[in-house]
């Protein structure tokens, strides 16, 4: 570009009252220091461009050759931004944008985790602010190799951690160490046998020999399949007992729902609003008050500019308000009670692999609560392996509470 | 290298020419201008619209449609 759009530059317009002669003065003006652009004859007047600080000089040559000169117009960043001096709202935005500049460029503005599987997010981010790294911290202050090695020896899950930054984008990757996985060895000479007290409905035998026959009872610990196998010659040998063991059993609980309780009901709701800026909270509105015990959740939405996360964000903080008061039923709602525990216990521990029969339900009402006490029939696998060399000390496995087998 | 103190006219397309070692401007108007050069050949430079820049010293820079140029040596003038 011939001209600088950036540099000032200003316009003039000379011409004579007086049928002076132009022509000298462009010699003069040539042979001066004077720069000009755009020299153009138009109705006997001169017109063109200077430097802005030539004007002056401009003028007096022009008055030397009984000239008038006229400035015409003003050009470039210093006439543009003149204008806009006293308009300090500009000029403060512009100097906090510098500020947040120098700040952000040395903040970390987001921490990218990847390579976890087990180890979740919240607690990688957990180490990662023991360490000195979080939203916010400065990126000159951290020394990744240093909280590489803190973080691989404060988790023992963790086999190895890479830290780099890109900018204010921290990157965080992590290799998580496997577990041994547990061997089944499926060589060992073993027996099978029964986990509880049952009948025995179903047999499918893969290996090893059937003791019980099917309609039979067993009680708990009967070997139902042995390792131990005759041949008939005479001869015993060992093997790893397999198979399917389907019993019917029985299974007692008991229920029992107070007709005056304590519980935790819901009195209310309380909001706050925060501009959360580098982790640091600003709350701007609060609505309702937060007293007593309450439930907490809270909603966070960063300021995002196309794909671009600033460490800026609006959280809704949302406390809903329990207070603990004293509920009185009659026997009938404690009932329902049970009936919605007993179903909820079906759901959780008796389904799947296992199919309730029947039940019998027997209720009893006393003065300060209503028991419900519900007899299971389960049908179900009930084999478990049990190997035949190894040392058993203390074997029983303890038993759930309130859980009786019939 | 020596420094050419003769005059040298660089001619672009017919919007744009450059006259080097430009002693003095005789004549000057939108369609017509003329200049004498260091080495006394005389250009006369005729055309429309024609804008004149000082770009460096002894140089003028002249923009617009050209039409014509005629050079006259020493003494044709």
């Amino acid at each position: 570009m011939y001209f600088n759009s950036l540099r000032s530059r200003t316009g003039f317009c000379i011409y004579s009252e007086s049928s002076a002669d132009l022509g000298k003065f462009i010699n003069s003006l040539r042979n001066s220091p004077i720069q000009f652009y755009g020299l153009t004859f138009r109705r006997d007047k001169l017109y063109g461009y200077v430097r802005s600080g030539n004007y002056e000089r401009l003028e007096r040559l022009a008055s030397e050759h009984s000239l008038i000169c006229e400035r015409t117009e003003e050009r470039g960043i210093y006439f543009v931004t003149k204008g806009y001096h006293l308009r300090f709202g500009i000029i403060a935005g512009f100097l906090l944008s510098l500020i947040m500049l120098w700040v952000m460029s040395d903040r970390v503005t987001r921490i990218d985790i990847g390579g976890n599987e087990r180890v979740t997010e919240e607690e990688l981010l957990s180490l990662l602010r023991d360490t000195g790294i979080y939203v916010g911290s400065r990126i000159s202050d951290i020394d990744l190799r240093a909280a590489e090695r803190q973080i691989v020896g404060m988790d023992k899950d963790i086999a190895w951690v890479g830290i780099r930054h890109t900018g204010s984008r921290v990157v965080v990757e992590i290799d998580e160490i496997n577990p041994i996985p547990e061997m089944e060895r499926s060589n060992t000479p073993c027996n099978i046998v029964a986990a509880r007290d049952c009948q025995i409905k179903q047999v499918r035998v893969y290996s090893g020999m059937l003791i019980p026959m099917v309609g039979d009872s067993v009680r708990k610990g009967d070997v139902i399949i042995s390792g131990v196998v005759d041949t008939k010659f005479g001869r015993s040998f060992y093997v790893h007992a397999m198979g399917e063991i389907t019993g019917v059993y029985r299974e007692k609980m008991t229920f029992s729902q107070p007709l005056h309780d304590t519980e935790r009901i819901h009195t209310g709701n309380a909001v706050k609003k925060a501009v959360s800026i580098f982790g640091k909270r600003i709350v701007y509105h609060r609505e309702g008050k937060v007293t007593g015990e309450y439930e907490y959740y809270e909603e966070e939405a960063p300021l995002r500019i196309g794909k671009i996360t600033f460490p800026i964000s609006l959280v809704t903080m949302h406390y809903s308000l329990t207070e603990e008061v004293t509920v009185t039923r009659t026997a009938e709602e404690a009932f329902r009670l049970c009936e919605n525990r007993i179903k909820n216990y079906e759901e959780n521990f008796l389904s799947g692999d296992v199919t309730v029969t029947d039940r019998e339900i027997v209720r009893k009402d006393s003065e300060n609560a209503v028991t419900v006490t519900v007899v299971f029939t389960v049908e179900g696998e009930v084999g478990t392996d049990h190997s035949i060399f190894a040392k058993y000390e203390g074997r029983e496995q303890p038993e759930a509470p309130k859980k009786e087998a019939d | 290298m020596a420094a050419y103190n003769g005059s040298q006219i660089v001619i672009c397309g017919n919007t744009y020419l450059e006259v080097e070692n430009c002693k003095r401007i005789m004549e000057y108007n939108d369609i017509y201008l003329k200049v004498r050069t260091t080495d006394g050949i005389i250009a006369e430079i005729w055309g429309s619209g024609l804008r004149l820049s000082d770009y460096n010293t002894n140089g003028i820079a002249v923009r617009g449609n050209i039409s014509s140029i005629e050079l006259h040596g020493k003494g044709e003038e």
